[in-house]
């Protein structure tokens, strides 16, 4: 590392300091029943809240009611703050934590009603789609890889989903990570390591789907697009994402 | 590449080389987001210079973790809804806070010109005060004479009272309404000792009773 970088590292440290001390001022201003201070909170930390928020969930409304319900919580237990840590890594638990559940109850609720449909049971991390969602194709080029890589992430166990939006999307150290998500070091390395890695293959996956779709509407004249995409979907053989949920739910 | 305790660090151990391709495998997810130690990474590298084709490994990782990366600038790029107004309404619903919120105070010009109006007439009563005391401005050079009337605006509203010594003596339309002040001596310059306390326009004539008829200001005189 040259000392430049050295440079900007302290200088961003700094920077990161100087933030949390002046959230801990205002969350003693807020302890003292001042609104205006706990409003300033808010505005503040918003985005953190609702980005990782946005990443977890699946739609646009869940998130902000996450994120909302967040920041009510916080004010609820501001008493119990405890000024030995940052005020963005409680706000980043409390989010991640409220996703995490939702996204359990939603599981249940999705297994429970494909088990009334009278489908065989057997679910998987691939499952979590949401296919009332337009399919990726009918969006435009920029936000159909936006909607894709959202999928991806949802396919994943939701342990390694909040890792890895909260390294990729939030920039945070595995140190903080840890403390966020309330597990070890070594447990959020190796989340990261298998979310980075089960993101790629189904990434993978899925172009090849794309290739492989292409070509067989290619090869059909460009006729009935949805029908050609829908069986290929099928017959792509699943990756270890299937195994990702119960790796997820045991670490 | 040993395994932690836990058999699930999937990172090549410090200051050991890779052995397999399933070790450098395994360690590509974490390699290619900066996320290994130093040693980890030399190890990494050295296999790669080693094993030049497994080079494609690393950059399907790579592209992968671009993907990401790119996600995570829209998503930090892109507008977030204000949340404030909904948490605020949600916190009135429940009672913690009341259920209008409270006012920002307001600086607005008004309320500096009325403050600042407030400290020039203060100021000014106080300089006034000052200038009919000992040294001011009165004791020395000859008044130019003023019409009690043309200032105070009262004429024959005013009360009679004798003036001598040790009389007691009335502003004419004093709002002290028969309240007495007194002259304190013959030859005192002090006609007033409240002077700071009555208002500016009803001062103003009573400067100095010696200086001639029409500087005297008291009713008494011009009888």
């Amino acid at each position: 590392m040259t000392g430049r970088e050295d440079g900007a590292g302290d200088g961003a440290e700094r920077a990161r300091r100087e933030a949390a001390l002046a959230d801990h001022a205002l969350v003693r201003r807020a302890q003292g029943s001042d609104e205006e201070a706990f409003g300033e909170l808010v505005q503040r930390h918003q985005g953190r809240a609702y980005r990782v928020a946005r990443n977890l969930v699946p739609s646009d409304e869940d998130a902000q009611d996450i994120a909302q319900e967040a920041f009510l919580r916080v004010f609820r237990n501001l008493e119990r703050f405890n000024f030995d840590h940052d005020f963005t890594t409680w706000l980043y638990r409390i989010v991640t934590n409220l996703c995490i559940d939702f996204l359990r109850k939603r599981r249940v609720a999705i297994s429970v009603s494909r088990g009334r449909e009278g489908e065989d049971g057997v679910e998987s991390a691939i499952d979590l789609e949401d296919h009332s969602e337009p399919a990726p194709w009918e969006y435009a080029e920029a936000t159909e890889t936006a909607a894709e890589v959202h999928e991806v992430l949802a396919s994943l166990a939701p342990h390694f989903q909040s890792v890895l939006t909260l390294r990729e999307i939030e920039g945070l150290g595995c140190p903080e990570i840890a403390e966020i998500v309330g597990a070890t070091h070594v447990t959020v390395r190796w989340r990261l390591h298998r979310g980075r890695k089960l993101f790629q293959e189904e990434w993978e996956r899925r172009a090849r789907m794309r290739q492989q779709g292409a070509a067989n509407l290619i090869q059909s004249g460009g006729a009935a697009e949805g029908s050609v995409s829908a069986p290929t979907q099928q017959s792509e053989p699943r990756t270890d994402n299937e195994r990702s949920r119960d790796e997820g739910t045991r670490s | 590449m040993r395994r932690d305790g836990d058999g699930n660090d999937g990172r090549a151990d410090e200051g050991q080389t890779i052995r397999t391709r399933e070790e450098f495998e395994s360690s590509l997810p974490l390699f290619v987001g900066g996320d290994l130690d130093p040693a980890d990474e030399r190890a990494v590298e050295g296999w790669l210079l080693q094993h030049p084709e497994d080079r494609e490994l690393l950059e399907a990782a790579a592209r992968a973790r671009v993907v990401l990366k790119e996600h995570g600038q829209r998503v930090r790029a892109a507008e977030v809804p204000d949340l404030w107004p909904g948490v605020r309404r949600a916190l009135g619903e429940v009672g913690v806070l009341p259920s209008e919120p409270v006012p920002p105070r307001q600086w607005n010009h008004v309320g500096w010109s009325r403050g600042f109006a407030a400290a020039a007439a203060l100021a000014l009563v106080t300089g006034l005060g000052f200038m009919m005391g000992d040294g001011g401005p009165t004791s020395g050079a000859p008044q130019q004479p003023t019409s009690l009337e043309s200032v105070a605006g009262t004429q024959g509203a005013g009360q009679v009272e004798a003036f001598g010594a040790d009389a007691e003596v009335e502003l004419v339309g004093s709002r002290r309404r028969g309240a007495p002040l007194r002259r304190p001596g013959p030859n005192g310059e002090h006609l007033i000792d409240e002077a700071p306390l009555v208002p500016l326009w009803q001062v103003l004539p009573v400067v100095d009773p010696a200086s001639g008829p029409a500087g005297s200001q008291l009713a008494s005189d011009r009888r």
